[in-house]
């Protein structure tokens, strides 16, 4: 054996192969049958380990394929290579199968869940999707619970960011004299438009107004997080306010049963109206928004999921289009 | 709840849902009869200080041991936040006569002509004299600049809710707080049923001794001091907290505002056409972080009229 070839480490590990499986067959022909190469190419793949190691391995003097002393002393480290990247692969293929336990806000509609499950397994990904309060998924993403949680942030920290307003009970149709409601209720000419924003300020009652007819404004559980409900809590200090027209209501569905029974307004994104079937506009005078990001545990592989959701994710929030 | 039915709950529910806490006394200051909530406890007075203050200068103007015309040289307190009234915010120095820096202090509240009053009659002979006239739960210690060097002065008007939020966080147990304008043991302090019993004092007719529930009888301020602040109570300018819900062409509302930070008060007596008087104090502190609070307002209103009522419904 005067020249000696390094070989890279995958033609190493198919050297490896070939050279057990015939030696475990005693015949290049059966060996290369049993691992699916041609005998030609098992022969090569032997030769040039040969050339690797710097010795023959196996005698073909004979009508078997028997192994030389040298090529005894080496076979079981090549059996354990090929043993171990077989088992490399079963892993890997364990891996990219194992769902990817992600936490996502409460009250989503089964819909939009399923649509980002969907999206994520174009991208190799499978969801566990589990359903949390801001407070249970940060928690839950801290000690491993989850692999992420969509996690509330602070704006300028936040992957996708959903502009909150109020949503109103819809107009009911008008009752004409006749008591028959008017289909899609037209405004008259001459009747002032129906405003496409509010302000929070137009809730302060007046003075002659009881506290039961004072308009409340109802936060669900998702924004009870400092950086919504404390900037809602100083707008409602300064714009005058009643301590109880900021409500903290403690499921959504409380929330939407009071709105729908008065002339109260959740908060919420222009999504969530639609889904809620609630009357959306903006608050201008309290531009906020919910920021997500997601959130795991150290050394998972988080930034690569939120890549890869991205799109999906921004469409299943109603957020504005991924920075 | 002193008094009357159990109503006292909801009425501090309606307190807390405009996020205040408060005391109130109401009393029938002819028959004595009375309701309130939580009106023991001891809050700062704020600007209701000068109330005290003035009774005591108006009795020595009265004695002829102070001249009510003399004039006395105040310099200006150039104070531009909003809320300090008259001298406070004069640019140059002025002559005032002294029954004029009283006319200023309780009709106005200004801090600087209640402060000249204080050069002629210090806080500790103030609390002498109410101690004189058994008023002993009144406690004057210290001038009323005090009261416009708060964070509100310190911060920028952009911050004012900040300042407010120092205010609420930094109490402590037993009526304590980091900012002395806001600590009863150190600031100007009494309770709801002190201030009532003062306004008693100003309202009792003629030089009768009055208040049958005071054993000791005790000696009266004058009764030209005693008229002379009713007057100036009358005139109050401050009508924004409990006058809309108090007064009415046949009720006159005579009254002192004390606004400071959280505190909210308002102490006077309402005189009805058909003879009744009926003395209100309102003391109250806020949980909410703002400066303008009309809620706050409405409701110490309505909690007041709420409790007036229920006293005349009572007689």
């Amino acid at each position: 054996m005067p020249d000696r070839h390094t070989l890279t480490v995958m033609d190493l590990l198919a050297g490896c192969a070939a050279f057990a499986a015939v030696s475990d067959t005693g015949s290049f022909t059966i060996g290369a049958a049993r691992i699916r190469i041609p005998q030609s190419v098992a022969s090569r793949r032997v030769a040039a380990l040969e050339a690797d190691l710097g010795g023959r391995l196996l005698d073909r003097t004979g009508r078997r394929a028997t192994l030389t002393p040298f090529g005894a002393a080496v076979l079981p480290r090549a059996r354990r290579l090929v043993d171990d990247a077989a088992a490399l692969r079963r892993d890997a293929a364990r891996a990219r199968t194992a769902p990817f336990r992600l936490a996502l806000p409460v009250g989503w509609p089964v819909t939009v869940a399923a649509d980002l499950a969907l999206a994520a397994r174009a991208e190799g990904l499978v969801l566990d999707l589990q359903h949390g309060d801001p407070a249970d998924r940060d928690r839950s993403s801290r000690v491993h619970d989850v692999d992420a949680a969509l996690t509330c942030v602070p704006a300028d920290q936040a992957t996708w960011s959903v502009r909150l307003g109020a949503g109103t009970r819809p107009a009911s149709p008008r009752v004409t004299a006749g008591g028959a409601p008017t289909a899609g209720a037209p405004d008259r000419p001459g009747a002032s438009p129906r405003p496409t924003a509010l302000r929070l300020a137009s809730f302060r009652a007046d003075r002659s107004t009881p506290p039961a007819g004072r308009r409340r404004l109802w936060l669900e559980p998702e924004d009870d997080v400092p950086t919504v409900r404390d900037a809602v809590l100083r707008s409602r200090d300064a714009t005058g306010l009643a301590a109880d027209q900021v409500v903290l209501a403690p499921t959504l569905t409380a929330a939407v049963t009071e709105v729908l029974g008065s002339d109260d307004a959740l908060l919420c994104t222009e999504r969530q109206a639609v889904d809620l079937r609630l009357r959306w506009r903006p608050l201008t005078d309290l531009p906020l928004v919910r920021g997500y990001a997601l959130r795991g545990p150290v050394g998972g592989d988080v930034a690569r999921v939120a890549e890869a959701l991205a799109g999906a994710m921004a469409t299943a929030l109603g957020a504005e289009a991924a920075p | 709840m002193t008094g009357t039915d159990d109503s006292g709950a909801d009425l501090v529910d309606r307190l807390a849902a405009a996020g205040l806490r408060a005391s109130v006394l109401v009393r029938d200051l002819d028959t004595g009869g009375e309701v309130g909530l939580d009106p023991d406890r001891p809050w700062p007075l704020a600007s209701l200080a000068k109330v005290a203050q003035a009774l005591v200068v108006l009795d020595r103007v009265a004695r002829r041991r102070l001249d009510g015309a003399a004039r006395v040289r105040v310099e200006p307190g150039r104070v531009d936040t909003p809320g300090p009234t008259g001298l406070t915010r004069f640019r140059h120095p002025a002559e005032v006569a002294v029954d004029d820096l009283v006319s200023l202090s309780v009709s106005l509240s200004d801090n600087a002509a209640a402060d000249a009053l204080f050069a002629l009659v210090p806080p500790d002979e103030v609390s002498d004299a109410l101690a004189g006239w058994g008023l002993t739960g009144l406690h004057v210690r210290h001038p009323f600049s005090a009261l416009t060097r708060t964070p509100v002065e310190l911060f920028s008007a952009a911050d004012v809710d900040l300042a407010h939020s120092v205010a609420i966080g930094e109490g402590t147990e037993g009526g304590g707080h980091r900012l002395p304008q806001l600590d009863v043991a150190r600031t100007n302090a009494g309770s709801a049923r002190s201030l009532v019993d003062l306004l008693g004092v100003v309202w009792a007719r003629g030089d009768d001794v009055g208040d049958a529930r005071r054993p000791q009888p005790c000696p009266r301020p004058h009764p030209e001091a005693r008229a002379r602040l009713r007057g100036l109570l009358a005139a109050n300018v401050h009508r924004h907290r409990l006058a809309p819900d108090l007064a009415s062409d046949a009720a006159t509302w005579s009254s002192k505002t004390g606004t400071l930070l959280t505190l909210r008060h308002e102490v006077g007596v309402v005189e009805h056409r058909d003879g009744t008087r009926i003395a209100v104090a309102v003391l109250s502190g806020s949980r909410i972080a703002a400066s303008v609070q009309p809620a706050a307002e409405a409701t110490l209103g309505a909690v007041a009229r709420r409790l007036h009522d229920d006293l005349r419904d009572l007689a």
